[in-house]
């Protein structure tokens, strides 16, 4: 009986001074944090500054519109001869790749749309519209481009993005962004996971043929292993 | 002689219960068990007073049957406690639905480049947590020919998107009108409103997860641990349903921003989406953007079979590879 009584007592106290004197835990490990992102990388601003004025060149009062110049000498609409005050424009919109397709010969300060009929660059996206007819369609209904503001007209501005204001109109296609970070939880599986090439059984990629994306796609890898 | 024997057993027995060592042997069990007691709760020092909910938010009432009063003062008590525990003041209001609203999304996978933006600022509007991190959108990228959810990277790291063999399909909350996450629910702590949207109170959710399980999309979050904000990164609009923060062990998920999309403005993710890939609005105005693509575009919802009946479209458009139209095409541009 005393040799119970002594061994549950051995036990008891014995767990006791485990207990209080076990240190306090570490908090558990905390998985890792969201990736910081600075404030303009989530800007809601547009990628471009719409030009509602005709352009120029110069600061203040030494400003010249492009028209100021152009006046003064008649330009050939069948030449592309590059002018050193012209370095800095890059065309590279297709097929679109006469300056007088959409400036107008007469006036630099306008754009010309069809029928010769001269716009201000306000109205820029009746200009795109003379080519883009299909896209204009869309962005008139809203199914193209930003919309940003109120989807409620009756509580503020719906204010709708013009073509300009994402597109550069020299050189129109979307330009590519350097992605945000991804998520750092391995419950949307491991990143290793996305180093199968795809193009083994996807029968859709095999039309690309070998392209230079071959080298990427490895490299791209590689870096992952 | 069992008169005369029975005093003598008696003395006999009270003397050994009684004894000095006995009385030593119990005593120090007595003390042992006891001195165990307290040890065994000794793991309580390091319970986090906040972990223990106050009275007054124990004896609140579901969201739905709280009257004016009573939601003003459970909108007090989330302010006194972002106040206690970041030191800002926030404005917190209860945003109701709108009579002759229901939300719609429409994502556009042609124009979607996947640069994650909506994602961080999805993260910034509505103050989810931090550390551990915890993101509402998730971006996958799509092998061409397939929707299928499994086939898709969450975690591509190129220097530039969109890459040219890749879709891009960013995935959230899908409002659905026939919603399993709502049907599971034990306790009735998430239901669909009137405007489409698939709401929370986190105050009443118990943590169970099965909604979290019941939803196709995985679209909904569950706290852990307790959430972790800088405060420098609190959004203080705040609203009872969306973005007020949440507490260690329940459940989130995307309310379409409520909070801004009920007063008229666009959820977070659309104000910084730079392409335009993203749109929202009323479905039952003909006239909205979104009432416009569902009649003119070819809409898909994620996981048709599996009968949600989401509120959430994607189309595509027509859309060239970015190799073809550019300078080698033209050269001549030059």
């Amino acid at each position: 009986m005393s040799g119970t009584n002594l061994s549950v007592f051995g036990v008891f106290f014995g767990l006791a001074i485990w207990f209080f004197f076990e240190p306090v835990k570490e908090p558990f490990p905390r998985a890792p944090a969201t990736a910081e992102v600075s404030a303009e990388d989530i800007s809601t601003a547009s990628r471009r500054v719409r030009m509602s004025e005709p352009p120029g060149i110069g600061e203040n009062e030494f400003r010249l519109q492009c028209q100021e110049c152009h006046k003064l000498f008649p330009s050939d609409r069948d030449v592309r001869v590059k002018l050193s005050q012209h370095e800095n424009i890059q065309l590279n919109h297709g097929l679109n790749s006469w300056c007088f397709n959409c400036h107008s010969l007469e006036d630099r300060n306008k754009l010309v749309i069809q029928g010769d009929e001269e716009i201000g660059y306000d109205r820029v996206e009746e200009l795109c519209a003379k080519c883009h007819g299909t896209v204009f369609r869309d962005w008139q209904r809203g199914m193209h481009g930003r919309t940003n503001g109120y989807w409620d007209a009756s509580l503020g501005e719906s204010k709708r993005l013009v073509c300009t204001e994402c597109h550069d109109p020299h050189s129109p296609a979307y330009p590519t962004y350097e992605p945000l970070p991804g998520p750092n939880t391995l419950r949307m599986g491991t990143p290793l996971q996305s180093g199968h090439d795809e193009r083994k059984r996807n029968p859709l990629m095999q039309w690309r043929g070998a392209t230079n994306h071959d080298s990427t796609q490895s490299q791209h890898s590689k870096e992952q292993e | 002689m069992t008169e005369d024997t029975k005093p003598e057993f008696a003395e006999v027995t009270s003397e050994r219960s009684f004894n000095r060592r006995g009385f030593l042997r119990n005593g120090l069990t007595v003390v042992g068990a006891m001195t165990a007691c307290v040890g065994a709760l000794s793991p309580l020092r390091e319970l986090d007073g906040d972990d223990i909910p106050s009275v007054e938010k124990f004896l609140q009432r579901h969201y739905k049957e709280m009257n004016g009063d009573e939601m003003a003062s459970a909108l007090d008590r989330i302010r006194r406690e972002v106040k206690k525990r970041w030191d800002i003041d926030p404005i917190v209001r209860d945003v109701r639905a709108k009579d002759g609203v229901e939300f719609v999304y429409a994502l556009n996978l042609s124009r979607c480049i996947g640069c994650r933006k909506c994602v961080h600022a999805c993260v910034e509007e509505n103050n989810q947590s931090r550390s551990p991190e915890l993101q509402y959108i998730r971006v996958l990228e799509m092998p061409r020919g397939t929707t299928d959810i499994e086939k898709g990277n969450h975690h591509y790291d190129r220097p530039t998107v969109p890459d040219d063999d890749h879709f891009y399909m960013p995935i959230q909350c899908h409002q659905c009108a026939d919603a399993p996450c709502v049907k599971v629910c034990p306790v009735e702590a998430t239901w669909t409103e009137s405007d489409g949207i698939t709401v929370i109170d986190y105050d009443w959710c118990i943590g169970c997860r099965y909604c979290e399980a019941a939803c196709p999309y995985w679209a909904r979050r569950f706290n852990y641990t307790k959430p972790e904000i800088p405060a420098a990164d609190i959004n203080p609009e705040m609203s009872y349903l969306s973005n007020r923060p949440r507490e260690k062990g329940v459940m989130e998920k995307c309310t379409f921003c409520l909070h801004r999309t009920r007063e008229g403005k666009m959820p977070a993710c659309l104000e910084v989406c730079p392409t335009g890939a993203r749109k929202f609005g009323n479905v039952l105005d003909p006239d909205s953007e979104v009432s416009q693509i569902l009649k003119n575009k070819r809409v898909f919802v994620l996981k048709e079979e599996v009968g949600t009946l989401p509120r959430f479209f994607y189309y595509f458009d027509e859309r060239y590879p970015r190799s073809e139209g550019t300078a080698e095409a033209t050269g001549e541009a030059k």
